[in-house]
């Protein structure tokens, strides 16, 4: 199978499966724009996110293949799995999956945040938006 | 090459006039970067977001012509507007309203139509015409937007209800009285008075209807179960001029009580039918809402399939009975009324419809012109009959 290199910000080097970066459409724009033979470099996404993202688009790739034994609950609980991440760590992951233009994963981590702004006052919103912002840097 | 970069470099600090960081500033306006070009000719883009201390003089004079969207402190700065508005498509109508409380940048975003187009079951009829639908945004903005989602939705059901129960009881009272629909006819009014006149004016061909459909079963079970559509003989030309008669006295009844109506809901629409008013001086003619309700009836109940003819050959019994002095003062009377109906149905089509619903040349064809010529020939009434289908 072709292996597609991807290069975090950081510089490590992550090997996947074609059928996998083509997930992300912007790692598939840049493959048609300058083919297999070099390194695709993501300067906007660190090692640890695009870890996540790799595991989360693996993840539903083989739910979907057939014979796949995963019920929708599995997914379901899966996703919760996935967006159970402090919120500096959810807004990036909702950046990423932005930059690399990964559809579910996009929607996936809005409606988390959605879910998080909902019944809080504004200036609790605010708050946790702030302070998000701060222990990033 | 040197002395062409030194002059660069003096132009460059005397118009942008920021001293501590010289050179050539490109701006890319809502891109959030600025790209400065030092003497040496290095490229530097310094993303300026929330509390960046790094920016230029420049920068800074542009957040705050662009209505401050880059304030220093605002939350969440680092996330793109278009991720922002994905988030909030998730979000209800109760959290939106919330989240335009969280900054400037937010208040903008959340007040986007897209986010609030969902919500609205009666989507505006003039998104279509985009610089009116901009000004009645701008008019208002004093509104908190939940409100006017509130008002917009709740206020036309509750308003069909209304003249619904003012038309059972003739007038406003109780739990649709005056003092309770006039400010949520104003807010209504002001939210989008498009939408609501159109309701409105279904409102008003709905009422129509069922007085042509009330008056059709009278006759029809007036005595005669089929209409002969040639009255060539005297014999059926009185008996339709009977009938007809019949029909014209109880429609003047179901007149004055749609009249009453329709001038108790325009009444009460002053704000409505002063959009409607600068809406004419602007544009085409659109009716008030005293003429649309006399142009549903005139529309739906006298020239409607099945009461045109009838109420024709009554009205030219009357006139013959009239001239030959042979009519009864009751008869005069109905004809007198009547007389009067035709006049004040005879109002200007809306120009806001297409031209195939015009019914004024039709109108008058039938009614106010007909009476000179008394017998109406097999032609007139197919043609006739081609023009209403």
């Amino acid at each position: 199978m072709v292996k597609v290199t991807l290069k975090s910000a950081e510089g490590d080097v992550f090997e996947v499966d074609e059928e996998l970066a083509l997930e992300s459409l912007m790692v598939k724009n840049m493959i048609e724009d300058v083919g297999l033979d070099s390194a695709i470099s993501l300067p906007n996404v660190s090692s640890t996110i695009l870890a996540k993202v790799i595991e989360y688009i693996k993840f539903h790739m083989d739910a979907q293949k057939d014979g796949s034994k995963k019920t929708s609950e599995e997914i379901k609980a899966f996703d919760d799995d996935f967006v159970n991440v402090g919120i500096p760590t959810l807004f990036e992951m909702v950046l990423a999956s932005n930059y690399l233009n990964v559809k579910s994963l996009l929607s996936l981590t809005c409606n988390t945040v959605a879910n998080m702004i909902k019944t809080k006052p504004p200036a609790e919103v605010k708050e946790m938006f702030t302070s998000a912002k701060q222990a990033k840097a | 090459m040197l002395g062409r970069s030194a002059s660069a470099i003096e132009v460059c600090s005397t118009s942008s006039a920021s001293p501590s960081n010289p050179g050539i500033t490109f701006s890319f306006p809502g891109w959030g970067i600025d790209m400065h070009t030092d003497s040496k000719r290095q490229t530097a883009v310094v993303r300026h977001f929330g509390g960046d201390s790094k920016k230029s003089s420049s920068a800074r004079q542009r957040s705050k012509s662009s209505g401050a969207l880059l304030v220093a402190g605002s939350p969440a700065s680092e996330i793109p507007d278009e991720v922002l508005l994905k988030i909030f498509t998730f979000l209800e109508v109760t959290d939106l309203s919330a989240s335009r409380q969280v900054c400037k940048r937010w208040y903008l975003l959340c007040s986007s139509d897209c986010l609030w187009e969902r919500f609205l079951t009666l989507k505006a009829s003039s998104t279509s015409e985009l610089p009116r639908w901009l000004e009645l945004k701008h008019s208002i903005s004093s509104f908190r937007i939940s409100a006017r989602y509130t008002y917009s939705r709740r206020g036309y059901e509750i308003f069909i209800e209304a003249i619904e129960a003012w038309w059972r009881d003739g007038q406003p009272h109780g739990k649709f009285s005056s003092s309770v629909l006039c400010p949520l006819i104003r807010k209504v009014t002001l939210s989008d008075w498009c939408v609501f006149y159109e309701v409105l004016s279904a409102a008003f061909a709905k009422r129509a209807d069922t007085l042509a459909v009330e008056l059709q079963k009278h006759s029809q079970s007036g005595g005669r179960s089929h209409f002969d559509p040639s009255p060539s003989s005297t014999e059926s030309f009185h008996g339709d001029g009977v009938a007809g008669v019949e029909i014209w006295s109880r429609l003047c009844g179901f007149w004055d009580r749609y009249i009453s109506w329709i001038k108790l809901v325009s009444l009460h629409c002053a704000d409505l039918n002063y959009a409607v008013r600068l809406e004419r001086v602007r544009t085409v003619e659109t009716p008030t809402l005293y003429s649309k309700g006399v142009l549903c009836f005139r529309s739906q109940v006298i020239l409607s399939y099945g009461l045109r003819k009838l109420l024709q050959a009554g009205l030219l019994w009357l006139s013959a009975r009239e001239t030959e002095g042979s009519a009864t003062e009751e008869d005069i009377e109905v004809l007198c009324s009547l007389h009067h109906l035709l006049q004040v149905l005879d109002v200007s089509d809306d120009f806001t419809l297409p031209a195939d619903s015009f019914t004024q040349a039709k109108f008058r064809r039938c009614f106010l012109d007909g009476e000179s010529s008394r017998d109406f020939s097999r032609s007139q009434i197919i043609a006739a009959r081609m023009e209403h289908f």
